[in-house]
């Protein structure tokens, strides 16, 4: 979780360095998070050896902002995620798979990848205001 | 960032303050937190979020169990002042219909007095 904290850190000086605005920063840094998030929760968790990378490339221009997002963990589409509880009592509701649904929802494009030899890599791209308009 | 939680009691409800960023970093503190009123029998809650501007779905589970703790004892849990973007993760998340929010803290602490 050090380690989340950090890379956290480093996502919202790149948002800011990019200018980014609101909507863009917080797809960006919601998706880093539940994506990683859920790299460590599952897709690490049975590797307690300390040596498990995930590494996070970040590239902006004026048309769209570009997130790779790379493990060496099981194998796991998003897009084959069980839908998540969005409606129905309150007391039945589960938070489960609501973290892919609003990267899913967030983003305007998300790309798996499997990696050679073992892990995932996920390109996800947020396409900018101005450029749309 | 570290999340800054705050108490304000008053006759119809308490209200929890919350500053900073809700994520996998701060949702546990935040969790802690509102769970210790609804241990000591303080179910009619609101949550002060218009210091918050960001939660992820950690953020989300903090919110739904507490939630589902105070309407468990006979109680509620409401949300006061949320930011844009707390609103559009609430809406997307489907938790605006199973959350009752509130423009400010003082109409959140009224409706448990209607």
């Amino acid at each position: 979780m050090d380690n989340l904290a950090a890379l956290m850190a480093f996502v919202d000086r790149a948002c800011a360095a990019a200018g980014l605005d609101s909507d863009e920063t917080l797809a960006v840094r919601l998706s880093i998070e539940e994506i990683c998030a859920n790299v460590i929760s599952h897709g690490y968790a049975k590797h307690q050896d300390g040596d498990r990378p995930i590494t996070v490339d970040f590239m902006s221009d004026a048309d769209e902002v570009v997130t790779t997002i790379e493990d060496r963990g099981i194998p796991f589409d998003p897009a084959t995620a069980p839908a998540p509880m969005l409606t129905g009592d309150a007391m039945q509701r589960t938070v489960g798979g609501i973290g892919l649904h609003l990267v899913r929802s967030l983003m305007d494009e998300v790309r798996h990848e499997p990696v050679p030899g073992g892990g995932n890599r996920l390109t996800l791209v947020k396409r900018r205001v101005a450029a749309t308009m | 960032m570290d999340l800054q939680v705050t108490t304000e009691l008053f006759e119809s409800a308490t209200v929890v303050r919350v500053k900073g960023s809700v994520d996998g970093l701060t949702a546990d503190s935040l969790t802690t937190a509102l769970q210790s009123h609804v241990n000591e029998g303080r179910v009619r809650l609101v949550c002060d979020l218009s210091g918050v501007d960001y939660t992820s779905s950690a953020g989300l589970r903090a919110l739904l169990g507490t939630l589902k703790a105070t309407r468990q004892q006979g109680g509620d849990f409401r949300l006061a002042a949320v930011q844009p973007n707390v609103h559009k993760i609430l809406e997307l998340s489907g938790f605006t219909s199973i959350l009752k929010l509130y423009r400010d803290v003082d109409t959140a602490v009224a409706s448990f007095s209607a």
